[in-house]
């Protein structure tokens, strides 16, 4: 009955996907496997094939779609066969579509590797399908309020999925993503060496760090290569690495492109740190399963291809330096406005912010702009700062205003509209235009 | 010293970290200084020896990891007795999110294990009555309310982020912070939201609250002055932007609703 269940799940879900690709094409990450899941609970765990000890799953709040991306391609690079969820359907269903994707009609995984990115809330119902022996975990960070609450919850979601046979690659400048460590059988470490675009946080009467794992006193961290993520330590109680991390980018060399691990140098087609995390996880990850460095360095060589959160429009005869965020992680809002500030230049600043609708019910939700520090754009310079939201476009303006922004020089428009958007810019001088946004939120002209 | 100076306790900004809410305290010094105050902040660590409740005239303490509560307890429970009479005195508290619980007379913590889901149970402060219990699922939402505060009545928008559903029965000295317009509350079922008790405030509503609602922050700071008797002359300041703000939300909020009796 089982295998007839099964079989039922697999070629109805299958036809699901030949449907999909005829009508819409490049969609459908999702339904195939809801269709599956739906005829047999236990679809993902009765397809064949699937070798735990080569499969990686890859979790985190930030980092977890390049990481699988670049990781899919190291593979692939070298000749190896990869399933993978590389659009993002990171839930069972996505990873049950992947499979049913990579499989033959009797439901055999024609890949020899499974890699797939799991929602941090999922991990532990997807390993139960699938006990994958390796997970890559990114960071763990503040993000979906109304979701998680708070990060310790992605903490201990993640944490009931593992277990003694498990091997972990834990972030060793990531305060949360290394405690997990202590949860699986055995825990490598990566992490980057200080760096020519590490920065020491200007500490004033309002900063505030995180809070240590073990004892919930403040975090010191000694530099940061990320926002909040960067060799670390908790004074009180000494939580910190105990020893260097087993994988280590110790030296960046961003306009030569490389960086180096083991003393081998490899190429580094990106310019951005975050990317470092990245490499070094797929580096570890990719290591431990028996890649040479040869194949390492070939994968990383031709790795470019990639939808980043870096992007230029063309609005109104000016240029959009367009940074996509994610507004309720602090940790991606502050990297963006990080990053436009390495421009010395006079730049009209675009904030785009939406209600959150990821979840019911959508809310006004501002909270994370009083976790990130908006001086850092003022003090490089700027002509004229745009608030853009339907409803809390003013309260983005009230926050900017706590960190000095002129009145004068702020606009607040009710939306995103292209044609706003155009329309605020046309008169304005010639000036480097950055746009940072929620990532879905860019929307066409009204109808 | 100056005679009009305003000191303000901020606790545990490192542990008590989420949401934002130092936001709170940049709302209190901003509108301190426009009402002709001299602010003084003192941020408290856990562990900080020398704290003195009774040296301050406003307590800020914002909301924390429930994995932290132990260790925020245990620090309270040090100086339990001067923050009782701190609130006693009429000087200003506020807790905000789910350090709210912190003040009550327990928290139920949720086990997936337990066939009632009521795990580990902490004891609170008992400075309020108020019993909470750690929700399975976060409950994230707008929160719209008519509160009352020293006197005042004023609507007031923020978000609200719940890990513990808190009940709390008014009773004489302790009342609602505010009645519910929209959102959950303190439980989503009695319209209640928050306590008050004397002038001190506890409340699920974020934002920052104090941001978002610069009306209520004058009225704190008014109440800690006139408490400690400072005489403020300067007049409520405009709140402009903060008004259109809240007409904004309170729009999407009507929107909202409606979408949902359709």
């Amino acid at each position: 009955m089982n295998s007839i269940r099964f079989y039922l799940a697999l070629w109805i879900s299958k036809l699901a996907v030949i449907v999909i690709n005829t009508v819409a094409k490049g969609r459908g990450t999702n339904l195939p496997g809801q269709v599956a899941l739906r005829i047999d609970p236990l679809f993902v765990k009765h397809m064949k094939g699937v070798d735990p000890a080569k499969t990686v799953f890859v979790t985190g709040t930030n980092g977890k779609s390049t990481t699988v991306n670049m990781l899919h391609h190291v593979f692939t690079s070298n000749g190896y066969t990869v399933a993978a969820n590389l659009d993002g359907a990171n839930m069972l269903t996505g990873v049950a579509t992947a499979l049913i994707k990579d499989s033959t009609l009797s439901g055999r995984i024609r890949s020899e590797y499974v890699i797939m990115e799991t929602d941090e809330r999922y991990l532990r119902f997807i390993r139960k399908q699938i006990p994958a022996r390796q997970l890559i975990i990114t960071n763990i960070q503040k993000d979906q309020t109304q979701r998680n609450g708070e990060p310790g919850v992605i903490s201990r979601k993640i944490a009931e999925a593992m277990g003694p046979d498990l091997t972990v690659f834990v972030n060793q400048d990531e305060p949360r993503s290394y405690a997990l460590g202590d949860n699986a059988g055995r825990a490598v470490s990566y992490a980057v060496k200080e760096n020519s675009k590490s920065f020491h946080k200007e500490q004033d009467f309002f900063s505030v760090t995180i809070p240590c794992e073990k004892c919930h006193e403040p975090i010191v961290f000694h530099a940061h290569n990320i926002e909040n993520v960067g060799p670390f330590v908790c004074p009180a109680c000494g939580y910190g690495a105990e020893k260097p991390a087993d994988y280590l980018v110790d030296a960046v060399d961003y306009e030569g492109h490389s960086f180096t691990v083991k003393g081998r140098t490899y190429p580094f087609n990106f310019s951005t740190p975050y990317f470092l995390y990245c490499y070094i996880s797929v580096f570890a990850a990719a290591s431990e399963m028996g890649m040479t460095e040869d194949e390492l360095w070939h994968g990383f060589e031709t790795f470019t291809d990639l939808r980043g959160r870096l992007a230029t429009k063309h609005i109104a005869g000016k240029t959009l330096n367009y940074i996509k965020m994610k507004q309720e992680n602090p940790e991606t809002i502050q990297s963006s406005l990080n990053l436009l500030a390495e421009d010395p230049e006079d730049k009209i600043f675009m904030f785009g912010l939406d209600e959150t609708l990821d979840y019911y019910p959508p809310f006004t939700n501002t909270l994370a702009l009083f976790d990130v520090d908006f001086r850092p754009v003022l003090n490089s310079g700027l002509s004229r700062s745009v608030c853009m939201s339907r409803a809390i476009g003013r309260a983005a303006a009230v926050r900017m205003l706590y960190d000095g922004f002129d009145p004068d020089k702020m606009t607040v428009l009710p939306a995103s509209y292209e044609e706003d958007v155009a329309a605020v810019l046309e008169p304005l001088p010639d000036k480097p235009v950055y746009l940072v946004e929620e990532i879905p939120y860019y929307k066409k002209p009204k109808k | 010293m100056s005679d009009k100076m305003i000191n303000i306790a901020w606790m545990y900004p490192d542990t008590l970290f989420l949401h934002g809410e130092r936001g709170n305290i940049m709302a209190l010094v901003r509108y301190a200084m426009e009402l002709g105050l001299t602010p003084h902040v003192r941020r408290i660590d856990l562990g900080t020896e020398d704290f003195d409740p009774m040296e301050y005239d406003i307590i800020f303490y914002g909301p924390g990891e429930i994995s932290s509560f132990r260790a925020v307890m245990e620090d309270i429970a040090g100086y339990a007795r001067p923050i009782a009479e701190y609130i006693a005195s009429g000087k200003v508290l506020i807790a905000t999110g789910t350090t709210m619980s912190l003040f009550g007379e327990k928290i139920t913590r949720f086990s997936p294990d337990a066939e009632d889901g009521r795990g580990e149970v902490i004891d609170g402060l008992c400075m309020i009555p108020a019993e909470s219990f750690e929700r399975e699922y976060v409950y994230g939402n707008d929160l719209d309310i008519r509160a009352e505060y020293n006197g005042y009545s004023m609507e007031l928008i923020g978000n609200q982020i719940q890990m513990t559903d808190i009940h709390f029965s008014e009773s004489e000295g302790y009342q609602r912070f505010g009645s519910v317009i929209y959102g959950r509350g303190n439980n989503g079922t009695d319209g209640i939201e928050g306590v008050v008790h004397n002038n001190s405030l506890f409340t699920n509503m974020l934002g920052p609250m104090l941001i978002c609602n610069p009306w209520l922050t004058v009225r704190i700071l008014r109440t800690a002055a006139e408490i400690k008797g400072i005489e403020v002359e300067a007049q409520d300041p405009e709140y402009k932007l903060e008004i259109k703000s809240l007409g904004l939300k309170k729009k999407f909020i009507e929107e909202k609703q409606n979408n949902q009796e359709k």
